[in-house]
Order: C-alpha cells, then sequence, then structure tokens
C-alpha cells in the first residue's frame, strides 16, 4: 500500500528547527551590537540582572493569558484584576499581619475569582469577551479604588505598600519561579490532555466539542490555571516593586500592554515557537527593547510609552501577515 | 386574513432604558434630576458624546472597535489650544479636524491593509497618544481663546448638533456609503464579492470616526475653558457605553441606526449625572458603569436572540396564510 | 430477527416549520452497505447525523442489535459501536494528526500528568495499518495535510473506537480515483466481517455500484427501499425527485451556438500553485462550461478572474470596452458579476432581510446626487428583482438565513440579474439547491443566453455542463486540458477522457 504523498514530516520540523535557530541568532547578534552602542552597558553583569528580573513580569502575565486568550476569550479586565489582587495579598500582610501565606492566598484567590467571573461573562451570558473584559475591568478597577480610598481613611495613603514578606520579588527568586511557571506551563500547554484540549476548543469548538472534549468546562479550567499563573505574577510584582497603584478609567490596561505585544508576538511566530515559547521569547525581546531604550535616556511615561504603542502594532501586523480572513 | 404584528423590542430598547433611567434617577434624586439647570447640564455634557458617537457609530456597526476617541480629544484639544496661543483662535479649527483625521486614517490603514484587530490596534493608539499629551503638556495647562468660546454657546451647540446628525442620518441611512458599511458588519465577503472595496469603506468610516473625535475634542475643551493632562480620559468608554446601552450591536450589522445613539448619549450621561446627585463616589460611580455595560451588551443579544424565535413564528404564520390562499 | 444491525422506528425531526424526518422506518442488515439517496434537503444528512449523536430527534426510537439505542451525544454513539466521518466533523488544524485521531480520550495516553506522544501514534498508525489505509504523516498539525489525506485520518479516527456501524457521509467526493478504490477495498472488508455501513454520496453511480441496498428519501420522508440492482439510474433520479426528469430540464439543441462578439478574453491567465495557462474567449449569448475533477483547480478561475488571488499574472480583458479587469471593482464598473460557489459566506448577508441584500449589487446604479439612495427607488428594485425571480417569504424583512437553499440561490442571483449585465460567471449554480429551483436556474440560464448574456459556468456536475453549455473547457491538474464543442464532443465519455 502506497503512502499518500510523502509530506515528509522530517523536512518540516527541520526548517523549523533552522527557523528557530535563525531568530535566537539574530535576537544574540542585535543584542551584542546594542551592546557596543550603549557603550557596553548592556551586557554587563548587573544589567543583565536587572533584565532578567524584569523579563520575568511580562512572561508570566503573557504565560497566564496565553491559557485565557487560547480559548479564543480576549479578557482585558486582566491588567484590573492583578492591581486588584495585588492590593488584596498586601493588605492582608500589611494590616492583618497574615505573613506570606495571605500574601500568596490572598492573591491567588483574588485572582482565580475574578478571572473565572469575567470568563462566566463571557462564556454562559454570551456577552463578546472584549466588552465582558472592559466592563469587568471597569468593576474591578472600581473595587480596588474604593478598597484603597477606604483604607486611605485609616493608613493615611491611598497607596498600599508592602514593606514586608518581600522576598518573592528579589533576585534570583524571582527568576526561578518564573522559571518552575514556564517549565510547567509549557508542559501543560503542549503535553497536556487539557492543552490539546484547549487548543482543540481554541481552532475548531464544533469539531472538539463533537469529539467529546466539554467546551465551556475546558475553557474555565484553562482560565483556572491562567489565574494561578497570574496571581503568582502579581505576588512577585508586588513583592518587586513594592505597591500596585490602583487605578481608574481602564488606566489598568496600560499594566498589560507588554504582556499583550507578548501574546500577539508569540502568535505571528506561531508556525516557528510553539506558544509558551513564542511567550518566552516575545516578552525577552519587549524586556531588552526598552531596557536598551532606557540605556539610551529615552524618558519613560511618554516616548516609552509612545514606543510600546508602535511595538503593539507593528507585533499586531506582524501576526496577521498571512491572515487573509475576516478582521473586525 | 389574520395579519400578525411584529413588535420588535429591539426598536423601543433605547427608549425604554432612557425611560427607566430618567425615573430611576428622577426618584433618587427627589426630582433633582430634572431641574433646568441639571438638564442644561445633561444636554451640556450629552453634546460631545453625541458627537463622537455620530462618528464611532460608522466604525461599530461594521463590527470593528474605535477606542482612540479619548485620546483624540486629548491630542486634538492640546494642540489646537497651543496652536491658538501663536496664531488667530479660528486655526484651532483646522488643528483638532486635521489631528482626528490623521489618527482615523492610521487606524484605518492598519485595520483594512494590515489586517490588525482594531480593539488592539486603536488600544495602541490610544496608549501612545496619552503619552504624547503628556509629553506635550509637560504638567502646563493651556487655555483656549475668548475668540473661540462661542463655541461654549447652548443655541450654537444645539443647532451643530442638529446639523451633525442630519448629515450623519444622511450618509449612514441614506447614501451607497451606508449600505457598504452595514453589510460589512454583515459580511465582509458578500460586500467584497459585490465588487466593493471594503478596504477604501474600513479607512473611510475610520477617517471619519477620527474627524468626528476631533470636532468633539473642540466642543469638550471649549466647556471646560481648557486642556490638562487629563482632558478626555475614560471618554472612549462614554461613547461605547452611549452606542451599546441605546442597543447598537456589538457585532455590528444592519441593526445599528442612529437614533439609537441618540437615546444612549443622554441616558449615559443621565446615570453619572444621577449618581453624582446623590452623591455616590468615582469609584462607584465606575462600578455601576461597568455593570450597566455588562447588563446592556448581555440585554441586547439576549432580547436579539428572542426576536429570532418570535420572527420564525411569525414567518410561519405568513406561510399558513399563504398556503391557505 | 439476529440479523438486522439498526432498526428505525418513526423517526421525525423538524427544524422549525421545516420536516426534516417524517416518520422515518428503515431496516439496516449486518454485513451490508445501505445507501441513502435523496435530494439536497431531503432529509439523509439529518437522519445521519441523528444515528451518530450530533443531533436529537424529536421522536421515534432506533434499536441497535435489538436494543433501544439512543445517543445524546457522537461520544455516546461511539460508545454504542456507531462511527462517523461526516463533514460537520474536521479535523483541528492546529494539533497533530495523532492527537486529532484520539481527540476527547487522550486520557488513555496518560503518562504521570502528561500524554504519551510515541504510543498515541504507534496506535493510530496501527489503525491505519490494519484496515490497509494508506499512511499520512500524523506527526505534524493536521492543518498542514492535503483534503485528500485528512479524510483518510478522519476514517481511521472513526474506526478507533472498533465500531461495528460506520457511517460515511460524502466521503468519496474528496478521493481520488486510486483513493476511492482504497475505499472500496476496506467498506468490503469491514462488512464481510458482518458489520454495517451507511453511505451517502451524491455520485448515483457510486452508489449503485458499492450498496447492497438503496433507500430514497423525498421530503423527509422514505419512499422506497431495494436492493441495489433492483434500481435502474432513470428510476432512482426519478423517485428522488419525484416527478419524470422532463426533457426541456438542460437545453434540448445539440449545437454550440452563440453571436461572433468577443466579451471577455483570458490569456494565460496563472495563480502560482492554482490554475496555469488558461486562456479563453466568451462570446455573445455564450455558455462556456468549466469542468474538472476536485481540485483541478476549476474554482480558482472564478476568482483570479474576479480579481482576488493573490500573485495572479495573464490578462483579462473585457472587449466590449477593451479594459483590463485588475481588481474586483473592474468587473462590476464593465457589466460583469461573479458568483461565488459558497453563498452562504461570499455572497449573503444571512441576518438581513431579503431586500436588502437584493439592493447591495445595484445601489451604484441607484444613487443620485451625493450618492443619495431614494428608499422608494431601492424598494423598488428590491420588489421588482424577489418577483420576478419568484422568491418565496413573507416579504422583504424576511431573514435569508430562514430561507431554504433554493430560495436563498435565487436572492442570491435575481439581484445581479435585474442588473444590466454582459457577461456572468457563476461557480456551481446550483449547488445545495433542490430540483425545482434548479430546473428555474437552468430556464433563467437559458434566457438569458437569448437575450445575449456571456456566461460562464463552473460546475462540479457534469451533466449540467454537458446539458447547458455551448463549450466545456476541461481542467486537469491545476492546467487547462482541452475546450471541447457541444456540435462535436459532448459525450461523457469523451469528457471523462481527458479529465482523467
Amino acid at each position: 500500500m502506497s503512502d499518500i504523498k510523502k509530506a515528509s514530516s522530517t523536512d518540516l520540523k527541520k526548517k523549523k528547527l533552522q527557523n528557530q535557530l535563525l531568530v535566537i541568532g539574530i535576537i544574540a547578534v542585535i543584542c551584542v551590537i546594542c551592546h557596543f552602542l550603549t557603550g557596553g552597558r548592556l551586557l554587563m553583569p548587573t544589567n543583565i540582572r536587572t533584565i532578567l528580573t524584569q523579563w520575568t513580569y511580562p512572561l508570566m502575565v503573557g504565560l497566564g493569558m496565553m491559557f485565557i486568550f487560547t480559548s479564543g476569550m480576549i479578557d482585558l479586565s486582566i491588567g484590573a484584576q492583578l492591581i486588584l489582587a495585588g492590593n488584596v495579598g498586601a493588605i492582608l500582610v500589611e494590616d492583618f499581619g497574615l505573613g506570606y501565606v495571605g500574601l500568596i492566598i490572598g492573591t491567588v484567590a483574588t485572582l482565580v475569582v475574578c478571572e473565572l467571573l469575567s470568563a462566566s461573562c463571557s462564556t454562559f451570558l454570551g456577552i463578546p469577551s472584549w466588552v465582558a473584559g472592559l466592563g469587568a475591568a471597569l468593576v474591578y478597577e472600581a473595587i480596588g479604588t474604593i478598597v484603597t480610598s477606604v483604607r486611605a481613611k485609616t493608613a493615611g495613603t491611598s497607596v498600599v505598600y508592602l514593606k514586608h514578606c518581600r522576598n518573592l520579588g528579589t533576585f534570583p527568586w524571582i527568576c526561578i519561579i518564573a522559571l518552575i511557571l514556564f517549565v510547567i506551563a509549557f508542559f501543560l500547554f503542549n503535553r497536556s490532555t487539557l492543552g490539546f484540549n484547549l487548543r482543540a476548543v481554541g481552532s475548531s469548538p464544533e469539531v472538539a466539542e463533537a469529539m467529546g472534549i466539554k467546551r465551556k468546562k475546558t475553557i474555565m479550567i484553562a482560565a483556572l490555571i491562567g489565574a494561578v499563573i497570574l496571581g503568582i505574577s502579581a505576588i512577585t510584582q508586588m513583592s518587586y516593586t513594592g505597591r500596585y497603584t490602583a487605578m481608574s478609567g481602564m488606566g489598568s490596561l496600560s499594566g498589560i500592554f507588554k504582556a499583550l505585544a507578548t501574546i500577539l508576538f508569540a502568535g505571528s511566530f506561531s508556525k516557528i515557537f510553539s506558544d509558551p515559547v513564542g511567550v518566552a521569547v516575545g516578552s525577552f525581546i519587549i524586556t531588552i527593547l526598552f531596557n536598551i531604550l532606557t540605556l539610551f535616556g529615552v524618558p519613560s511615561g511618554t516616548y516609552q510609552e509612545m514606543c510600546l504603542g508602535a511595538v503593539v502594532i507593528l507585533c499586531g501586523i506582524l501576526s496577521s501577515f498571512k491572515n487573509k480572513g475576516v478582521v473586525k | 386574513m389574520k395579519k400578525k404584528v411584529n413588535f420588535n423590542i429591539n426598536t423601543w430598547l433605547p427608549v425604554i432604558i432612557f425611560a427607566l433611567i430618567a425615573v430611576i434617577f428622577g426618584i433618587a434624586t427627589g426630582g433633582q434630576l430634572f431641574g433646568a439647570t441639571n438638564l442644561m447640564n445633561i444636554f451640556n455634557q450629552s453634546v460631545s458624546t453625541i458627537i463622537a458617537g455620530l462618528g464611532m457609530v460608522f466604525v461599530a456597526t461594521m463590527g470593528s472597535t474605535d477606542i482612540t476617541c479619548g485620546a483624540i480629544v486629548g491630542v486634538a484639544g492640546t494642540l489646537s489650544c497651543m496652536a491658538a496661543t501663536n496664531l488667530p483662535g479660528p486655526i484651532m479649527i483646522p488643528v483638532a479636524l486635521g489631528v482626528g483625521l490623521i489618527v482615523g486614517l492610521v487606524a484605518g490603514v492598519v485595520v483594512a491593509k494590515f489586517k490588525v484587530n482594531s480593539f488592539m490596534t486603536t488600544l495602541a493608539l490610544m496608549m501612545g497618544l496619552r503619552a504624547f499629551v503628556t509629553l506635550l503638556l509637560s504638567n502646563n495647562a493651556y487655555l483656549i481663546p475668548d475668540s473661540m468660546r462661542f463655541i461654549d454657546n447652548n443655541v450654537f451647540k444645539v443647532i451643530a448638533v442638529i446639523i451633525l446628525v442630519a448629515i450623519i442620518v444622511y450618509v449612514f441611512h441614506y447614501t451607497r456609503f451606508g449600505v457598504y458599511v452595514r453589510g460589512i458588519g454583515e459580511n465582509e465577503n458578500a460586500i467584497r464579492y459585490a465588487g466593493v472595496n471594503v478596504e477604501k469603506i474600513k479607512i473611510i468610516a475610520f477617517a471619519i470616526s477620527g474627524l468626528m473625535a476631533g470636532l468633539a475634542a473642540l466642543f469638550t475643551i471649549a466647556r471646560v475653558g481648557g486642556t490638562n493632562s487629563t482632558i478626555g480620559q475614560g471618554f472612549e468608554m462614554r461613547v461605547m457605553m452611549a452606542l451599546y446601552i441605546g442597543g447598537i450591536p456589538v457585532r455590528g450589522g444592519s441593526g445599528s441606526k442612529i437614533y439609537k445613539l441618540l437615546f444612549g448619549a443622554p441616558t449615559i450621561v443621565m446615570l453619572e449625572n444621577g449618581l453624582v446627585l446623590c452623591g455616590a463616589s468615582g469609584g462607584t460611580t465606575q462600578l455601576i458603569r461597568g455593570i450597566v455595560l455588562l447588563v446592556a451588551v448581555w440585554l441586547s443579544n439576549y432580547l436579539a436572540k428572542k426576536f429570532v424565535n418570535v420572527g420564525v413564528s411569525a414567518a410561519q404564520n405568513q406561510k399558513k396564510a399563504a398556503a391557505a390562499e | 430477527m439476529a440479523d438486522v444491525m439498526l432498526k428505525i422506528e418513526g423517526v421525525c425531526k423538524s427544524f422549525g416549520p421545516t420536516k426534516a424526518n417524517n416518520n422515518v422506518n428503515l431496516v439496516l442488515k449486518k454485513g451490508s452497505v445501505h445507501g441513502l439517496a435523496g435530494e439536497n434537503g431531503s432529509g439523509k444528512s439529518t437522519l445521519a447525523s441523528m444515528i451518530c449523536g450530533m443531533q436529537m430527534k424529536d421522536s421515534g426510537k432506533f434499536f441497535k442489535n435489538g436494543q433501544e439505542f439512543d445517543p445524546k451525544s457522537p461520544g455516546d454513539a461511539k460508545k454504542n459501536g456507531v462511527a462517523m466521518v461526516v463533514q460537520e466533523l474536521g479535523v483541528v488544524g492546529a494539533l497533530s494528526g495523532a492527537v486529532n485521531m484520539f481527540l476527547g480520550e487522550m486520557d488513555k495516553y496518560k503518562k504521570g500528568p502528561l500524554v504519551d506522544m510515541k504510543a498515541m501514534e504507534k496506535d493510530a498508525y496501527q489503525q491505519f495499518d490494519k484496515w490497509n489505509l494508506p499512511h499520512v504523516p500524523l506527526d505534524i498539525p493536521a492543518g498542514q495535510l492535503q483534503i485528500e489525506q485528512r479524510k483518510v485520518m478522519e476514517l481511521a479516527r472513526a474506526l478507533n473506537a472498533d465500531p461495528d456501524f460506520l457511517v460515511l457521509d460524502e466521503i468519496s467526493q474528496a478521493l481520488s480515483q486510486d483513493n476511492r478504490e482504497v475505499l472500496y477495498k476496506f467498506i468490503k472488508k469491514f462488512t464481510d466481517q458482518g458489520k454495517t455501513i451507511l453511505m451517502i454520496t451524491h455520485d448515483l453511480e457510486e452508489m449503485v455500484e458499492i450498496c447492497d441496498t438503496i433507500s430514497v428519501l423525498r421530503d423527509g420522508e422514505v419512499i422506497d427501499t431495494r436492493a441495489s440492482k433492483d434500481y435502474s439510474m432513470d428510476e432512482l433520479k426519478r423517485l428522488m425527485i419525484g416527478r419524470e426528469v422532463s426533457g426541456d430540464y438542460y437545453r434540448d439543441d445539440q449545437e454550440e451556438s452563440y453571436e461572433k462578439t468577443v466579451i471577455l478574453e483570458v490569456k494565460n491567465l496563472t495563480v502560482p500553485g492554482k490554475c496555469e495557462n488558461v486562456s479563453f474567449e466568451l462570446h455573445k449569448g455564450e455558455i462556456l462550461g468549466i469542468c474538472g475533477l476536485s481540485d483541478a483547480g476549476i474554482h480558482e478561475i472564478g476568482n483570479a478572474i474576479f480579481g482576488l488571488e493573490e500573485g495572479r499574472r495573464g490578462t483579462v480583458t473585457v472587449k466590449t470596452s477593451n479594459t483590463e479587469l485588475k481588481k474586483p471593482g473592474d468587473m462590476i464598473k464593465t457589466k460583469g458579476a461573479y458568483l461565488s460557489k459558497d453563498r452562504d459566506a461570499y455572497g449573503l448577508m444571512l441576518d438581513t432581510g431579503i431586500g436588502d441584500n437584493l439592493i447591495v449589487p445595484s445601489v451604484v446604479e441607484l444613487s443620485g446626487a451625493f450618492g443619495f439612495l431614494n428608499p422608494k427607488k431601492t424598494k423598488a428594485l428590491a420588489q421588482q428583482a424577489s418577483e420576478a425571480f419568484e422568491v418565496k417569504s413573507s416579504g422583504l424583512n424576511h431573514i435569508v438565513r430562514r430561507l431554504s437553499g433554493g430560495n436563498k440561490q435565487k436572492v442570491n442571483l435575481s439581484r445581479w440579474l435585474v442588473k444590466d449585465l454582459d457577461y456572468l460567471i457563476l461557480d456551481c449554480p446550483t449547488r445545495g439547491v433542490d430540483i425545482g429551483v434548479k430546473a428555474y436556474i437552468y430556464s433563467v440560464l437559458k434566457k438569458a443566453k437569448a437575450d445575449g448574456l456571456g456566461i460562464i459556468m463552473i460546475s462540479d456536475e457534469l451533466p449540467e455542463a454537458m446539458g447547458m453549455s455551448d463549450r466545456i473547457l476541461v481542467m486537469k491538474e491545476h492546467k487547462q486540458e482541452a475546450i471541447l464543442s457541444r456540435t462535436t464532443d459532448f459525450t461523457e465519455e469523451k469528457i471523462m477522457e481527458v479529465m482523467l
């Protein structure tokens, strides 16, 4: 019996590996060039440490988002959730003296509850996910502002500072946590039943359902996993920076912008890297880009933000490069 | 032959919600809501929302999203005020409109030609533009020149809104451009296979949206009296809510009607105004806005589905009637 | 009754006002291939999908091996030994073939928290070998496989659960000749083991050849069930349609006839990987058929002429006004139109009224100064189109999605034909359309031809192309093979010889 036209899978795999090496090579070369352009500052040990530390946040948020977005649910309330959860965790530590237990459980639990609520809005009520995300973001932001302003009456300041229990945000712990999360996310996404089911639900929901996969259950479990990852990233970020300023009027969106760019990047390189690796590479590129900008003396808040906007659009263009379908 | 009247709840939903909110806050504020000054206030605050909404409705009808209008108000307002410090006042008009148009065109080209999701595109633009406003102002504030204060005149505003609504109703409901825009919302490919340059239509729709946002910027800064770094913040959400509360479908298509916006805009302003009168804090107001947004979108989705069933039974009756003849 | 595999008793199913299945009673024997014949919309796919658990029946009963069987989901059906290869159940393109084959039952391969990919792949290939199916690569994303490979994989996937009842819905359409042979051998081997196949195919010759028994469905009811050798082809057709196929269904003349004026000239039209060097001229009052096996590139030609294929080379010139067609808008300006094969995806706005759909192609002509569209004028046009084409509906606001396939196609066609056209490109104009509307469309085309319209008709159905065309352009493996004339070359053997 002859095989149907041997579309040789070994050739395809070889090509994929070549492309992977090429992309990584290009990044390395650019890093070296920029190293000299910045007068040898980019690859200095202290700066590498900074880059590695700063890499963790977009990486972990990106991984969490990946589990949520893959099912087609573009939930933009994540930024508000991170802020709210971080503040809840910090309040439990500072005002209630619950230590690491309070920080971890408080943050993760808040994020899980928020994310499951957002996910339910789009999954069970049929609200388009980005609108549900916007509505939920308004709600979570508002809760954040209300909580911190109530606390301000006694504490005197509306910003919740985390003064204790900050070891999780220090080098090398923060990097070790991120690495462990990445490995777990990688295998969960690429090699586990849930990962396969989730990707099936994301790319062809009808087929997945006909094959006996429970769509809503899969989406909710993936959202749960994503929320736990996001919760951990909120803990490390809170520990690293010491505060999460509560925002209103959709200001929380800016906090997840780098992670969004990362996800778009992973989408544009999905033929070369599997999604978790794409998130890692994408978040690294974005971290290093902003590190270089800072080294060049580009002010943050203005020019850097404008750059970020441009990068997101660019990543979007890249990820839609071969898209011939209908885009809304 | 019995004729079945096909009552479409979607047609009346904007009016019902408008009345409902009016009654609720009318009672909650003890009638304060309907005081003459407050009514004027509501109208004043609705003007910019209606104007920006008249532009955004084209984008929303295509099933796309444009959330740059708040940032456009910031940039256009700031740049036009800056221009007016050295040049004669009327220079503000071309500057504001120009800024809006350019931003709209950029968004349109990225969405139509490069096929990037419109929400992502405009979100990125919004972030960039907001940073640009911060950069331009660097803690300064600019005032609007006296020669341009006539924009804030009530009579002028009423006339301006009436003219603008008339123009947009014409373009939206009575031209082939409107037919195409609604068609793209229904089935983009069907319009493309009818030989229409869909990319061009999309770019024009985004350009109109930007242009109207630029116009809204003039009315906004005229009312506030100048510009600062927070101007227009959250404006995009208010305009979007005006559209969705009015029952314009989130997925676009022929359910989009201009009158829905004209009810939606005062509804959302009344909601915010009523909450302030009731003494709600900024956080509470935002909380309620978020919930109202979710409920409004869910409700219009839900009713649209319900209506489909009504339509089926109506169609069935008609079929039976036809068979009986 | 030990030899009965599946017994269907009084099964009914309605979608809104239409009865898809009405009191269906059937007996399917063990070790047999049972064919379901019927026009589009006769309810055969509905019946199959209810047996597979993809849809719920309203009333009635299934008995499998003498026991009542009421599948609530495809998984449920699978547990009861029922498997299927149907169009609605494709593959997940992003996942590898091996994962696709065991989707939904991945837990079998759990190794700790992960999935054992190697074991999965090995089991998958065992399945291929067991049934002598040609191997397809299973370690790359299924989306990168060819349609044919995917269909074979879907068949192997269906066989995973070791079913004793298999539903095959239109599987052979996607297969090339040699793989059809493989399929037929498989069917024989499968039924030799006392298992049963329910087969749905549009290819009636294939059906008579492969099936042991054939049931004919019409309007949701079983009209007749007989051993397939007792059917003649004509009888089968007559039963499906419910009346004699009248003589003037297709054209009744046997001559190539059109005016000398060339309307459209296509020269060396090439789209890399899709079609190569297609050249022809379309004359006034001519119907030019384009035929070929599936994947021969016939459907791409329409898109390429219209200007929506990227990387197109060669020229398309409208001779009447000497303009070259480059982008979609050009065709409309030169009084042309193109109707894509997939009218739901590329033709109609399904969730709006008939009226809105009817006016879209004509708004350019209807709009006056400042682009003004007079509602009275647009309504009149829609009314005219809808009446001229006898669209059965409750009015212009009738939502298109709720029309039958035939009426949808009437809307699709009429909105173009009310315009003053010079030429028209139709891709499978009678696809998914019932026999009555089919005849109606042919009569409309005959009239349009008489009025001097040049028509390119791309068709999957050879009888249709032969029945209607003046000339047939035959495509083979993306290349133009020949242009045959109605006067001399229109026999099925001759055309098939060029095609294969």
